[in-house]
């Protein structure tokens, strides 16, 4: 017992160098960020905001039901880009097979050249045409389509407009719409990068119940960020505050995680093979009407 | 001619008249003294023979009577003094009433206003309405008269107030007026002799050289009429006519330069007759009057000269002249007449403004000669000189004043250097090397005035030369930075050795000290210490390796040591402080530096932190001031494991910082154990290395992705972390008596640290809705370690319980909302939750068995849990059981079919009152029995009508089964209630 002590520290000093030993040949250029920090403290405040919308009682119907209305508003169809819009809503419709919830799934083709994707209470998701034109695969864009599912699964839109659904079961619409901004001002930028990689969790998770390539999720930041860097967009290392008002989690940190996720995800199921489809997307063809030999990949190709 | 005789005549009879009055007032005056003499005299004798009254000489009885004005009531009141017994009268009904003008001069104020006017100024102005009188006579009778008849004539004038005030004069009481008219006739006789070779309507010479002879013969008369007066006033009046009546002839002759030293020197000749003049009877104002006179005439003839156009006839002698007058003046006051320890104000300034006319005047004459120099030091050598002489006069004043003159000729000496070329780093560091010889010789003379005055003068010197040579902000940058820096350094050491000196001989009676800062801390050591932070900083402009600071700045330290020097002990610590941090931030800006240097900088200031560690006693205190080297060498450690981490190792670092740490956690315990040492400092040290951890955790390793085999680095970094933090919770100081704040209120806390990254990699790892698991199996480990007795933290006990709250809303509030895209069983968040709901149960039995939050000891800063824990302990069970009652009854509302919810609930509320029975508590039955009844209601009103029939069916028999059970149980067990 006497020496004990000196036991343990020389234990504990002894594994910590081996552990820099091991560590010192891995390269890597750190960056400051708070953005990984605010993500983690913005749990409680996203627990907190979820409890609320739970007990405030609103089922999925009263949610479908509410998207629908705002569906009507907008006029995505484009019947210059038909082909593209079948294309997606083929995709979509083959995901909505691991949905839990009972939503109308419906996507939209936006004729706009910045690539972006967003998802509606109720089930609705509009894609840009910019963001069709930036992905190389269809691995890439289903785990766009997956991330934005997975705002719809986790209840993400809901939270933003639960207190007008709630309010307007009683005739107050207008309060409930207030509430709402009110409350989505003053705490959304506390979670909303929670809310981000939930949706980028689920959008992996999802893709690994699929037959596409997992490393899709990261490949598919991955080309959001070369547009970036193309047209010189956010190059700025951002500070304290901005990273604290972004509504995303840093991009090269998205890409970091999930490209490790699918390493690991690999390297547990080495006997997988999976889809890639780079034609599929270029002939706007689904995985599910045409498989090219060349797009199938295994571990030793990743 | 008429009408000048007209008017001599009227002045005559005027005066006549006066004099008549005066006479008679005088008479009456002198009855009244009489009078009022007998009365005292009576008054005296009618009061204790002891107090004889002081005898007074008749012009003093005048004067008081004088000043009374004799109102015949007063002399009364006074020989009528109240006895005792005698009830005082109220002076407002015996004062006669006054009105406005009387009370306006009845002040003492007013009186001293008055009576000065009456005295001195009537006669003045008088004398002078009489000269400018008959100098409108002469303007008037210009057009009647030839000048030369006009100058007889005011000379006729002069003649008469001449004779006039000889008659006067045989009349002893008529002194004053003697003085007047005697000054007026010189006065206008002076004016008669100027304006005869000058002014336009009495000019009747046109030779310069005589009307030059009747100007001298003008002031002659007129110096030698003020001299016989022997009054100061009529000697300044008159020394002052004279001047200016050289100056009314200046503008004539000034452009031939024999006539124009001429008249200067006859300047001169007249203010010092004038000095020497009044010099025994101690004429301060006279000597002033005099002295400005002449330096303002002196201003007037070097202006209209110009300023350097000088000949040099002309420089000689109007600065030989300046010296003379003000030298003179100067050295009137170097006589046994003034000996005094007292401080005699009315001297010191006139000799005080003697100085500065003489610079002044000097100025006037300055030019870039070298000369100027010589003078000057030469200035100075004779101030210091006559200073000494004042000393053996014992003039303590005027010692002390040339004293300071001779330091600010010295200093002004080494300023003119500038105009020979000398560079402004040269003249501020030879002003500060004078200012610190000056300093070591008020102290060998022991002279604490001029000792204080000096130090004070030398610490705004150090002050200027510190902010002059900063590089960027300084005059020296733009000069040659090399030679700057060599005086500098050169400067700074001649300061050092002074201050070494000093502080050898004054040990506890330092010159200047700041005061706040505590006693024995010299300014000038301050200065001396900031001094090496400006080294530091020129020889990093110069590109100087920061090891040439080594041998500067290590004798310092050791110096200070050595000679207990507080306050360069102080600059030091700032300047050692300020040259970390500002090498710290050049390390850590964008650089192209290369791994040699920056060892080598690193290297060079460790020396210098650990040097300033280890030399830190301070024998006032007996205790080592090592606290902030200390610091220091952790903040170096600290800062070089980040540059070489960056370089080298960059997913190193955090774990190198921990690793610190418990390095330095352990020294401090040696320290305690080896060295009877509390070791706080290093302990500290350690504590900022567990925060750098956290920081740079939380900003940068956070967002690492990264894998080594199958772990991720972010989360082995964060296991590590867990492990050190416990490592750190169990390290207890070396011995009880140790005393340090960071033992009681910091070390405590690393329990919670602990928990927190314990959350944090859960959080970063465990998805979403397995969450409640965590919750709960941390509860399970916090009540179990809260009973551990060598762990000994009881507040992890009240944790457990927060815990399994937390968890079980996470598994319902927040997890129901999570779905999981899996179609694998496990994967499914219902069946997670139901895992967690199992595990809330087995913990609500070991919290049944164990919980026990009674006296649970807390540190200070966690109080608020003793409060919490005496809300819960009483009611433990309703606090235990009732959340989860809700919860799991929400969890099933909003997790299964709405079709079975009911049969659940009947369920749930049969597993309550089995709680009841092993419990036995009634309470429990009651709430079971409740819910069963609203069962009982939602079968009724819900699944008869919105169920298919099969799950009716399903229903209704679960339902009926369980409550014959409880029926069952109730009729066995009901013993158990009524107890």
């Amino acid at each position: 017992m006497k020496y004990s002590r000196p036991i343990i520290v020389i234990l504990l000093l002894g594994a910590i160098g081996l552990l820099i030993v091991v560590l010192s040949p891995l390269k890597k250029e750190l960056q400051t960020s708070f953005s990984p920090l605010f993500q983690l403290l913005g749990e409680p405040v996203k627990s907190v905001s979820t409890a609320v919308g739970r007990v405030l009682s609103i089922e999925d119907v009263d949610e479908v039901e509410f998207g629908n209305e705002i569906a009507k508003r907008f006029h995505f169809s484009d019947k210059t880009h038909i082909k593209e819009a079948k294309y997606l809503t083929y995709l979509l419709k083959n995901l909505t097979m691991y949905s839990k919830r009972k939503m109308n799934y419906q996507v939209f083709l936006q004729d706009s050249t910045y690539p972006n994707a967003y998802a509606l209470p109720g089930g609705t998701i509009v894609v840009t045409k910019g963001l069709l034109d930036i992905m190389k695969s269809e691995s890439e864009l289903v785990s766009i389509l997956a991330h934005e599912m997975g705002h719809i699964e986790q209840s993400h839109c809901l939270n933003s407009v639960k207190y007008r659904i709630a309010a307007n079961k009683i005739g107050l619409k207008d309060f409930g719409a207030l509430v709402d901004f009110a409350s989505q001002f003053l705490v959304r930028h506390a979670y909303s990068k929670t809310q981000e990689n939930e949706a980028d969790v689920y959008s992996f998770e999802l893709m690994t119940q699929t037959q596409y390539d997992p490393n899709g999720v990261h490949l598919a930041f991955k080309r959001i960020h070369d547009y970036y860097k193309e047209k010189r967009i956010k190059e700025n290392q951002p500070t304290i505050i901005e990273d604290y008002f972004a509504s995303h989690p840093r991009i090269e940190h998205r890409i970091g995680k999930f490209k490790v996720k699918g390493t690991k995800w690999w390297r547990r199921n080495p006997k997988e093979n999976r889809y890639i489809g780079v034609k599929n997307l270029k002939e706007r063809k689904s995985f599910f009407v045409s498989q090219y030999k060349t797009d199938w990949k295994t571990l030793d190709e990743n | 001619m008429f009408l000048f005789s007209v008017i001599a005549i009227g002045f005559a009879i005027y005066v006549v008249s006066r004099i008549r009055s005066l006479e008679r007032k005088n008479e009456s005056l002198q009855k009244i003294v009489q009078d009022h003499i007998k009365e005292e005299c009576i008054a005296s004798t009618v009061q204790s023979q002891e107090t004889i009254a002081p005898t007074r000489t008749l012009e003093e009885q005048v004067g008081t009577v004088a000043e009374t004005i004799s109102p015949p009531p007063s002399y009364t009141e006074k020989i009528k003094e109240p006895t005792p017994l005698e009830k005082p009268t109220e002076p407002s009904k015996q004062e006669p009433e006054m009105g406005f003008i009387e009370h306006l001069f009845s002040s003492p104020f007013a009186k001293t206003i008055e009576r000065k006017f009456s005295e001195n100024w009537t006669g003045f102005i008088g004398t002078l309405l009489l000269i400018l009188g008959v100098g409108f006579l002469s303007i008037y009778t210009a057009l009647k008269m030839a000048p030369v008849y006009r100058f007889f004539m005011i000379c006729t004038v002069s003649a008469g107030l001449a004779g006039g005030s000889l008659y006067l004069k045989r009349k002893g009481y008529w002194e004053l007026l003697t003085h007047w008219t005697k000054s007026a006739a010189a006065g206008l006789f002076l004016f008669a002799c100027v304006g005869a070779g000058g002014i336009p309507a009495i000019k009747w010479i046109h030779s310069l050289p005589l009307a030059l002879l009747f100007l001298i013969l003008g002031i002659s008369v007129n110096l030698v009429a003020g001299f016989l007066s022997r009054k100061e006033f009529f000697v300044s009046v008159h020394t002052f006519f004279g001047l200016l009546a050289l100056s009314v002839g200046l503008p004539v002759i000034y452009k031939t330069e024999l006539f124009s030293v001429v008249f200067l020197g006859i300047a001169a000749l007249i203010t010092i007759a004038s000095i020497v003049w009044g010099r025994k009877e101690k004429w301060e104002y006279n000597t002033l009057i005099s002295v400005s006179s002449f330096s303002l005439f002196h201003l007037f003839w070097a202006i209209l000269i110009g300023f350097g156009a000088f000949t040099p006839l002309q420089q000689i002698v109007g600065m030989g002249t300046i010296v003379l007058t003000c030298g003179i003046a100067l050295l009137v006051h170097y006589s046994k007449l003034y000996s005094s320890k007292k401080f005699q104000s009315k001297p010191f300034w006139v000799h005080v403004i003697c100085w500065s006319w003489l610079g002044l005047g000097l100025l006037q004459h300055y030019t870039s000669s070298p000369w100027a120099t010589v003078g000057i030091s030469l200035g100075a050598i004779a101030a210091l000189f006559i200073a000494t002489q004042a000393k053996k006069l014992e003039v303590r004043w005027l010692y002390l004043t040339d004293s300071l003159v001779a330091q600010g000729l010295g200093i002004m000496a080494v300023c003119s250097f500038f105009k020979l070329g000398a560079s402004y780093s040269l003249i501020l560091n030879l002003v500060f090397c004078l200012l610190a010889l000056f300093s070591v010789v008020r102290l060998i003379e022991k002279e604490k005035t001029l000792s204080k005055v000096t130090d004070s003068v030398l610490l705004l010197s150090g002050l200027a030369n510190l902010y002059f040579h900063i590089p960027r902000v300084s005059l020296a940058y733009s000069q040659n930075l090399g030679w700057s820096t060599t005086f500098f350094v050169g400067a700074t050491v001649i300061g050092l050795v002074a201050h070494v000196f000093l502080l050898k001989k004054t040990r506890g009676d330092l010159g200047y000290q700041i005061p706040f800062l505590g006693e024995g801390v010299s300014a000038f050591g301050v200065i001396l210490g900031a001094s090496l932070a400006v080294c530091y900083l020129l020889f990093n402009s110069l590109g100087i390796s920061l090891a040439y600071l080594l041998l500067l700045a290590l004798p310092v330290i050791f110096i200070r040591q050595k000679i207990q020097g507080n306050g360069l002990g102080l600059g030091l610590g700032a300047s050692i402080i300020f040259m970390g941090v500002h090498q710290w931030s050049s390390l850590l800006s964008p650089h192209s530096l290369g791994i040699k240097q920056i060892l080598l900088r690193l290297l060079a200031l460790g020396i210098i932190f650990v040097a300033a560690a280890f030399f830190s006693y301070v024998k006032d205190k007996n205790r080592y001031y090592s606290s902030y080297g200390i610091y220091l060498c952790g903040t170096q450690l600290l800062l070089s494991i980040y540059l070489l981490g960056t370089l080298y190792a960059p997913l190193t670092i955090g774990i190198l910082f921990l690793m610190t740490s418990v390095i330095l956690l352990e020294l401090s315990r040696v320290m305690q154990k080896q060295l009877k040492h509390s070791g706080a400092y290093i302990l500290h040290a350690a504590y900022v290395f567990v925060l750098a951890f956290i920081f740079w955790h939380l900003s940068t390793e956070l967002s690492i992705e990264v894998l080594l085999g199958i772990f991720e680095v972010k989360a082995l970094i964060q296991l590590v972390a867990i492990l050190i933090f416990i490592y750190w919770f169990f390290a207890r100081k070396y011995k009880e008596d140790v005393s340090d704040f960071s033992w009681e209120t910091i070390h405590p806390f690393f329990i919670e640290l602990t928990l927190l990254f314990t959350t944090m990699l859960a959080y970063s790892h465990i998805p979403g809705n397995s969450r409640s698991l965590y919750w709960i199996a941390l509860a399970f480990s916090a009540l179990y370690l809260g009973h551990n007795k060598l762990l000994n933290v009881p507040r992890l006990r009240t944790y457990a319980y927060v815990f399994y709250i937390v968890s079980a809303f996470q598994m319902t509030f927040v997890a129901s909302r999570l779905v999981s895209p899996s179609l694998k069983i496990f994967d499914q968040t219902w069946v997670r939750s139901l895992i967690s709901i199992g595990g809330q149960v087995g913990f609500l039995g070991y919290a049944m068995k164990s919980l026990n939050l009674k006296n649970v000891e807390c540190p200070k800063a966690l109080q608020g849990i003793r409060k919490f824990n005496d809300v819960v302990e009483p009611k433990k069970n309703i606090f235990l059981f009732y959340p989860i009652f809700i919860c799991i009854a929400l969890f099933l509302y909003w997790t299964f079919d709405k079709s079975i919810l009911t049969l659940l609930w009947f369920f749930e509320a049969f597993v309550v009152f089995v709680l009841s029975i092993v419990l036995s508590s009634n309470h429990f039955r009651l709430v079971a029995m409740g819910a069963v009844s609203l069962c009982l209601l939602r079968i009724i009103f819900y699944d008869l009508t919105s169920t298919s029939t099969i799950t009716r069916a399903i229903v209704f028999i679960g339902a009926g089964v369980i409550l014959i059970l409880m029926n069952s149980a109730y009729n066995k067990y009901k013993d158990r209630f009524k107890a």
